[in-house]
């Protein structure tokens, strides 16, 4: 495919057909000398040529693309040097304030953004007139002139701009003076001659200093010397006439106009650091941009300044946002240290607390017992055997109260009728409980997913229980969860039920079952009808904690053993090891004890003196503890101490 | 499938214990109140109804005299469940598999309860 856009320009000057690597012709430029109308065009014929291989890329992208067209034509209408020129022939008519600040910038940094219109002005225009043409001359461009993205880098290598290739340069200076010539001519009757000359001239400059390293050489150059000295003056006239225009031409439609200057303004901006070797290795006398620089900084701040002061903003925003949330994480830091003190605090309280009620040590006999018992080999013998409960440990079963381990129901029942039994045997020092087993609470509620009172009416009449249930003062109902051990308590006497669980869950809906239960217990009973409605229903959480996975049974036994007795529940996890051992024992020997009211821990109480904890006011004799071997005997008078 | 009726009828009398009918109903039904009225002073038998933590009931007819493991065995062999890991209950009580009915002074018609063993230690 090729394509050709046919330029026309009244002298011969250089035309430059860029051939692209895609086999498709961009730019076949051609001069027409301009009548009036075409003033414009010539032109912008002029400036294509002058633009030079740096455009050709963006003229091939905006030949392409109508919007770009139409964003270079805005630019050109408004441009400082270009608008001189309207399309139409007629004066400039540029906003004053926008012109004006166009002018301002140096006009060496617009230079290219302006070609790269101008070309594209040119590649439309030809594209709309495609027979205007009748006189045309080409010069096809050189084999160098492949297609070249950056437009620059082989740009030494034209014949016109390559210092080697001074002739052609000479070639087409003779050119551009032949047209300065035929302009000047034009000077007195054409409205901005100048303009045209300076275009030329400015052609000329970009075209050799396009490369600043090969503008210097081009100085040298008598030929582009004297371009250049055309230029500077066709510059100060148009500076002067541009100055002239601005102050005369104020037109109503100029408000889009400075809209898209500032948009212009910008474009040349982001071209600044491109132009400014350009710039600085033409060396252009100052007075030539004085009389340019007249005028004040524009009134309306461009967009990316507004941009950057809005970014600016939003950053001052950002440090305060920052800030803030370093403040914060600070004191969630402080929070959370505060938090850790406390619970480190909790803890430390919560483990003194057993120490001062603490418990009866096994005996080396017992150990071995213990030991026997759990780690024996045949794990189907039967250790313990329970008459009145039917129930029948096997060295299995009790191998569930090893460190660790999860307590099975049978475990359970049996220490619950030992718990009884206990009860039975010294009636004056525990309080009248009856203890449930696993399943009672099964049947009761949670099998059937259902009150049912009738699955366990016949538990617990008086001819098998040898008592009145509601005689009691605390009924213990372990309460199996599936996989967890709880404890609820009836406490007949203070009408209250509470849910004990280790790991601080409640259900509310066990309670209200059992409460309900003890209404249709002493209904079917025959006792007085006992109001459950004003009963306290109580899930408290201030009891000693489970922090393992595994100990929830051997709290909730020890949770009835305390309360059984009436005393507080005084122990925690730590205790746990030795509850166990201590239960093992208990179920083997099928007798509950009571903790001796004396007993103390030895190695409990000794690892406290040792820690030298402040609690025990019997740190003076620590030393002598320490040394000397500790055993029960000595245990009475800890006791006593500290009594 | 038999009726609780039918097999106090059909094969009572001639086996010790013998499987009854599978009943969904939780509900003690009338007839078995009669049924005990009728059978006690005849014979030694009486009919005991297993009943599962999923509410299924198992009746079994049994001697007096016999001991309850032939009932808990038929039963685990019926459930299809190790005997080890059920514990039957009377009223709460733990059974015995030495134990009789007659030692029990177990009624016609009484219910034991088959509670599957139960662990726990741990709460997700």
């Amino acid at each position: 495919m090729r394509f050709e856009l046919p330029l026309h320009f009244e002298c011969d000057y250089p035309i430059r057909t860029i051939p692209l690597k895609s086999n498709v012709l961009c730019g076949g430029f051609e001069r027409v000398l301009p009548n009036a109308k075409q003033r414009s065009e010539s032109y912008s014929g002029i400036a294509v040529v002058k633009m030079g291989l740096r455009a050709r890329l963006d003229a091939m992208e905006s030949h392409s693309t109508a919007q770009h067209w139409k964003r270079q034509r805005c630019f050109r209408a408004t441009s400082g040097l270009a608008s001189l020129c309207s399309p139409d022939g007629s004066l400039a008519h540029a906003p004053a304030d926008g012109y004006r600040s166009i002018l301002e910038n140096n006009y060496y940094k617009q230079k290219e953004s302006l070609s790269q219109f101008v070309s594209s002005s040119v590649v439309r225009r030809s594209a709309l007139n495609p027979n205007i043409g009748s006189n045309k001359s080409r010069f096809p461009l050189d084999e160098a002139s492949t297609f070249d993205p950056l437009g620059i880098v082989h740009f030494g290598s034209h014949p016109y701009d390559a210092p080697a290739s001074v002739s052609a340069r000479e070639h087409h200076l003779q050119d551009f003076q032949l047209h300065n010539d035929s302009t000047s001519s034009r000077m007195q009757r054409q409205p901005f001659p100048s303009s045209e000359k300076y275009s030329a001239a400015e052609t000329l400059v970009d075209m050799h200093g396009s490369d600043p390293a090969d503008v210097r050489s081009s100085l040298n150059d008598v030929s582009a010397a004297e371009a250049l000295v055309d230029m500077h003056a066709a510059s100060s006239q148009h500076a002067m006439k541009a100055a002239t225009t601005c102050s005369i031409s104020r037109e109503p439609s100029t408000h889009s106009g400075s809209l898209r200057m500032q948009q212009v303004h910008r474009e040349t901006m982001s071209r600044e650091t491109l132009c400014q070797a350009f710039e600085t290795s033409l060396t252009l006398p100052k007075t030539v941009s004085a009389p340019i620089s007249v005028g004040g900084i524009p009134k309306q701040e461009p967009l990316y300044k507004q941009l950057l002061e809005k970014r600016h903003a939003d950053d001052a925003r950002f440090k305060e946002l920052k800030s803030k949330i370093e403040v914060e994480e600070a004191l969630l830091e402080s929070l959370r240290r505060t938090k850790q003190a406390l619970f480190e605090c909790k803890k430390k309280e919560s483990i003194q607390l057993p120490t001062s009620a603490a418990f009866t040590p096994l005996s080396e006999e017992e150990e071995e017992e213990v030991c026997q018992a759990l780690n024996g080999s045949n794990r189907h013998e039967v250790l313990v055997q329970h008459e009145a409960s039917n129930i029948d440990l096997s060295r299995a079963t009790l191998q569930c109260l090893k460190p660790g381990a999860w307590l099975n129901d049978e475990v359970i029942n049996l220490y619950m009728e030992l718990l009884k039994e206990r009860e039975c045997r010294e009636q004056k020092l525990y309080l009248k409980c009856h203890f449930f087993n696993t399943f009672f609470f099964n049947k009761l509620y949670k099998d059937a997913r259902s009150y049912d009172y009738k699955a366990v009416r016949r538990w617990t009449t008086q001819r098998k229980l040898g008592y009145s249930l509601l005689e009691c003062d605390k009924i213990f109902v372990p309460i199996h969860k599936d996989i967890h051990w709880c404890l609820a308590v009836i406490n007949l006497r203070e009408k209250k039920l509470q849910y004990l669980d280790s790991l601080k869950g409640q259900d509310l809906n066990a309670l209200q079952a059992l409460a309900r239960y003890i209404r249709d217990e002493a209904k079917d009973k025959g006792a007085e009808v006992v109001d459950i409605s004003s009963w306290e229903l109580d899930c408290p959480k201030d009891i000693p904690e489970q922090m393992n996975g595994c100990d929830c049974g051997m709290f909730m036994i020890k949770y009835a053993d305390f309360l059984s007795r009436g005393e507080e529940l005084k122990f925690t996890q730590e205790n746990m090891e030795y509850f166990r051992k201590r239960t093992v024992l208990e179920l083997l020997q099928l007798k509950v004890v009571k903790l001796m009211e004396g007993g103390v821990s030895t190695r409990m109480l000794l690892t406290e003196v040792l820690c030298g904890h402040e609690t025990l006011s019997f740190n003076g004799i620590s030393e002598s503890l320490t040394s000397a071997r500790v055993d029960s005997t000595i245990s009475p008078f800890i006791w006593a101490l500290r009594l | 499938m038999f009726t609780q009726k039918d097999c106090v009828s059909a094969v009572g009398q001639q086996l010790d214990m013998d499987f009854g009918s599978v009943n969904n109903n939780t509900q003690n039904t009338p007839t078995s109140q009669q049924g005990e009225d009728e059978k006690k002073p005849l014979d030694q038998h009486l009919s005991l109804k297993v009943k599962g933590q999923d509410g299924n009931e198992v009746f079994f007819r049994i001697k007096r005299s016999t001991q309850l493991r032939k009932l808990m065995n038929a039963y685990c062999e019926r459930q299809s469940v190790d005997p080890n890991s059920i514990a039957f209950l009377f009223d709460g009580r733990r059974l015995r598999a030495e134990q009789t009915p007659a030692e029990l002074e177990m009624e016609e018609g009484d219910e034991i309860d088959a509670m599957l063993h139960q662990t726990g230690g741990f709460s997700p």
